[in-house]
């Protein structure tokens, strides 16, 4: 037990000076009268029915002496350890993933995590440094390192949901770094609300756990095909726990309800639902759960359809079926060609130009070239040279083509601008590299690919697939698709003059268009956000969806296995408890006593 | 020892008394002729009744006017005046010293009155003062002009000491029956049933004036006290509550109760009376519904 204001202990004086007062208050004040007969009388009868007169004659002296004791006590501020050794510091780490949104008893996980960290906000010592910390996606320095417990009270409250998966373990290593000073004593406490398992090491911290068995089904996955203007949904369902659930399954597009199929879920399984043929213009279908359970946020899945507009790439190539064949298997791309001698038209999203550059560029639209010639006006491009093995570098565009196994005989000599990203070397040449350069997108692979056998291995059409989504800017499935708390690299046209991202509550975010484009982060609500570009003249909307991440968050009570940390019941008595209401109270209740003594005339 | 030592019984005094005087008249049946209407008939001018004559009755009575008129012997009945042996007891404890105002006052100038009214029946006052220690009696007065001497040895009574009536008043040599009247606060450990058959026995008519202090009857203080008895000294620490209070009145009335419930027992006339009251409400009110004195 500490006292924050010990000075108040010299009140304590006040104790000699009340004892004083009744000493000389108990001087009888001297009275004669004729015959103390009646008295005697009267005092034999009280004496008999009162054998402790002697005590109670005291008794309104003992009730002040208390009353003193209790009242310079609660001044003096005293503070009860009841756990673990005092401390100076205080860290306390919320997680705020997407399964503290489970429900607990009346609220939810994050709701109860709150309403102990302020209790323990509340019942830390006045001079306690807090630190309080969020942990989603990554862990946040909500507040650090303040004393003002009203402020850090209004953050704490302040904290919203989140959806975002995450570990809290991850924060564990931000707290070693803020209580490094402290290390070694124990001048410093952490305390995690989480529902999750965490090892806290050699912290001095405690887990509050917030785990708790729930009655969850899941919807991990919504997908579909089109066959003419019909679509075809799969919707994947899990029931993540312990009991069989029958659940209501809806499908929607966009606003309008479409199908309702009912599924019986044993404990533990997972189902696939699908509904056959609905037809439907909408932009995006999405299935909910019409129950509400446990864990509401993963009771809908979003789903973007895609647009039916293609885009448009021209080759420009007198005969190169390399090229021809792998532009022709792209999704949502039409490929046009002319020959080289023909002159170039405008109005294309992607030009492919094979060996042959032509002396006016059209004036939008993303530029690839194939072996180009030297002299170009594009880039400079040296005298052929001798080839070797090849190798794909690490970058998005050359995601699942890094291992590509490849020989080219010949290339042309060429330096990396400035502007680009190498792709591909040969040898210590670069071999092919791609960037941003005047607002156009250009990709350079700078070798004839007849000289060389990369068009024969797996990995080709994957990079040309990847090149063309990437130059051509078109809207593929698989990049449609977030999870909760995710960051999302938009891919803005390169026109673009204005952009904004409206999220599924109508909120709309403005993206910054300085290079390079921040990814965007707000994604914490689950649904369909609209990115929206201001071109020259026109606007281009498309949509993303924003889903629950199933597979780390609606996991089933987690630390229920293992029992190490403090369960939410017995949270609150941690790190202790001021004592000076308890102590005011018990003040005014001897008053009241007191009171009753004094009226009763005892 | 206290003496009041101061004159009670001035002129003004004295004009009251004659006035009540007028009013009022003592009744009584006993003791030697005097000025006094006997309940017994006897020899006097004042007529009375007739009553047919038996043999032995002094023929010297017979109304000879009514054996004229109805032919039978008639004597005239006459009144036989009285007079009456008054004794005045005056506890002279300490504890009448007592009071605001004082008890010893009050009893000094009720005895006052009764013998000036005793003195204009021409009946014969004794005034006897007792305590443990003391006990004086005046001569036995006889006559108006002798009020002056009972004046003087009420005003000269010394109060002090512890009160025991029962012996006090066993001193008392009585001559024949009379009226015995006792004034006291009665606060005595011994009780005084004794003394109330003492004077039964000794064919005494008993009138026991019981006279308490304002104080006594409703105590006014608080605090913590410290009570001293003015006979004994001794000394009882109070801490005066509410219910205290309570729990003394209580036993007051027990005390006053107990007294009245004894003296109906005993055919005697109690009367309770508080030092404060006016001397003429207590003579005119109490003293004469008790039957003391006609109007």
């Amino acid at each position: 037990m500490i006292l924050f204001s010990p000075w108040a202990l010299w009140f304590l004086s006040f104790m000699p000076l009340v004892v004083l007062m009744y000493i000389l208050k108990q001087k009888f004040e001297e009275r004669q009268i004729g015959s103390i007969y009646l008295w005697q009388q009267v005092l034999k009868d009280i004496e008999v029915n009162t054998p402790w007169q002697k005590l109670k004659k005291n008794l309104l002296l003992f009730l002040q002496l208390l009353s003193i004791l209790f009242l310079v006590f609660a001044l003096s501020d005293p503070y009860l350890y009841t756990k673990g050794a005092m401390y100076s510091n205080l860290v306390i780490v919320i997680d705020n993933t997407g399964s503290m949104n489970a429900r607990y008893d009346d609220g939810s996980r994050l709701d109860r995590a709150k309403q102990l960290a302020e209790d323990m906000i509340r019942n830390s010592g006045t001079k306690v440094n807090i630190t309080l910390l969020t942990m989603k996606r990554s862990p946040k320095v909500e507040l650090g390192n303040t004393t003002d417990k009203g402020e850090a009270i209004s953050r704490l409250r302040a904290i919203e949901p989140g959806n975002s998966s995450g570990s809290i373990s991850d924060s564990v290593s931000l707290v070693k770094a803020i209580v490094k000073p402290y290390e070694g004593s124990d001048s410093y406490k952490a305390v995690f609300y989480t529902d999750s398992a965490l090892d806290t090491a050699d912290l001095n911290a405690e887990v509050v756990s917030l785990a708790s068995e729930l009655k969850n089904v899941s919807l991990d996955y919504i997908a579909y095909s089109e066959d003419d203007g019909r679509l075809t949904a799969m919707v994947r369902a899990t029931n993540r726990s312990d009991v069989p659930l029958e659940r209501e399954v809806s499908l929607y597009g966009s606003d309008k309800l479409m199908d309702i199929k009912k599924i019986e879920l044993p404990a533990g399984e997972t189902r696939t639902i699908y509904f056959e043929e609905v037809s439907s213009d909408a932009s995006y279908i999405w299935a909910e759960i019409t129950e509400k359970d446990d864990l509401e946020a993963d009771n809908q899945v979003y789903c973007i359809v895609k647009s039916s507009k293609p885009g448009k790439a021209l080759l420009v190539s007198d005969s190169n079926l390399f090229i021809e064949r792998a532009f022709a298997g792209v999704k949502g791309l039409e490929l046009y060609k002319t020959n080289s001698n023909e002159d170039v038209e405008e109005g294309y999203d992607l030009y492919i130009f094979d060996s042959i550059v032509p002396e006016i560029l059209p004036k939008s639209g993303s530029v690839l070239l194939f072996n180009p010639p030297s002299g170009n006006g594009l880039i400079e491009v040296g005298a052929e040279i001798q080839g070797g093995f090849g190798s794909i570098e690490i970058h998005p565009i050359t995601k699942y083509a890094e291992n590509a196994d490849f020989a080219v005989s010949k290339l042309k000599h060429m330096e990396a601008p400035f502007w680009a990203d190498v792709l591909m070397k040969v040898g210590e040449n670069t071999a092919a590299f791609t960037g941003e350069y005047k607002g156009r997108k250009t990709a350079v692979i700078g070798f004839d690919l007849h000289n060389s056998d990369f068009p024969l291995t797996t990995e080709y059409p994957i990079f040309i697939y990847n090149l063309a989504v990437y130059l051509a800017g078109i809207d593929t499935g698989i990049e449609a698709s977030y999870f909760c708390g995710e960051p999302i690299y938009l891919n803005l046209n390169p026109d673009a003059k204005e952009a904004s991202v409206k999220d599924p509550s109508a909120k709309s975010h403005n993206v910054e268009l300085t290079y390079p484009i921040l990814p965007f982060d707000k994604t914490g609500q689950i649904g369909v956000y609209e990115l929206n570009q201001k071109l020259e003249g026109n606007e281009k909307v498309s949509s993303f969806a924003v889903n629950f991440p199933v597979e780390s968050e609606s996991v089933n009570s987690r630390s229920s296995e293992d029992a190490e940390g403090t369960t939410a019941e017995a949270a609150s008595a941690l790190g202790g408890m001021r004592l000076r209401d308890w102590l005011l109270g018990l003040l005014l209740l001897v008053a009241a006593i007191e009171w009753v003594v004094y009226t009763r005339g005892y | 020892m206290f003496v009041l030592g101061e004159r009670i019984f001035d002129s003004d005094f004295l004009k009251k008394l004659d006035t009540m005087v007028i009013n009022v008249k003592m009744i009584m049946n006993t003791g030697s002729g005097g000025n006094r209407k006997s309940r017994s008939k006897g020899s006097s001018v004042e007529f009375s009744d007739f009553r047919e004559y038996s043999l032995g009755d002094d023929f010297r009575r017979i109304d000879w006017n009514a054996y004229g008129r109805f032919d039978k012997l008639f004597v005239k009945l006459f009144m036989e005046e009285r007079e009456a042996m008054v004794n005045i007891f005056i506890d002279s404890s300490r504890s009448m010293y007592f009071g605001e105002p004082k008890k010893s006052l009050a009893a000094i100038k009720l005895s006052g009155a009764l013998a000036y009214l005793a003195l204009n029946n021409l009946d014969r006052v004794c005034i006897n003062s007792l305590s443990q220690t003391l006990f004086k009696q005046s001569p036995a007065l006889n006559g108006r002009g002798m009020f002056q001497r009972c004046a003087d040895f009420l005003e000269n009574i010394q109060f002090g000491g512890i009160t025991d009536l029962n012996s006090g008043i066993k001193k008392k040599d009585f001559k024949g029956s009379g009226i015995s009247i006792v004034f006291s606060d009665f606060f005595t450990s011994g009780g005084l049933e004794e003394a109330v058959k003492y004077l039964l026995y000794k064919k005494q008519e008993v009138i026991l004036v019981h006279i308490l202090s304002p104080e006594e009857l409703d105590p006014e203080m608080e605090g913590q006290i410290r009570l001293i008895d003015s006979e004994t000294g001794e000394a009882r620490d109070i801490s005066v509550t509410p219910v205290l209070l309570k729990r003394y009145d209580e036993e007051l009335k027990a005390f006053v109760n107990s007294i009245r419930e004894f003296c109906s027992k005993m055919g005697v006339v109690y009367i309770q009376v508080s030092s404060a009251e006016l001397m003429e409400k207590v003579v005119f009110e109490e003293f004469t519904r008790a039957g003391i004195i006609g109007v």
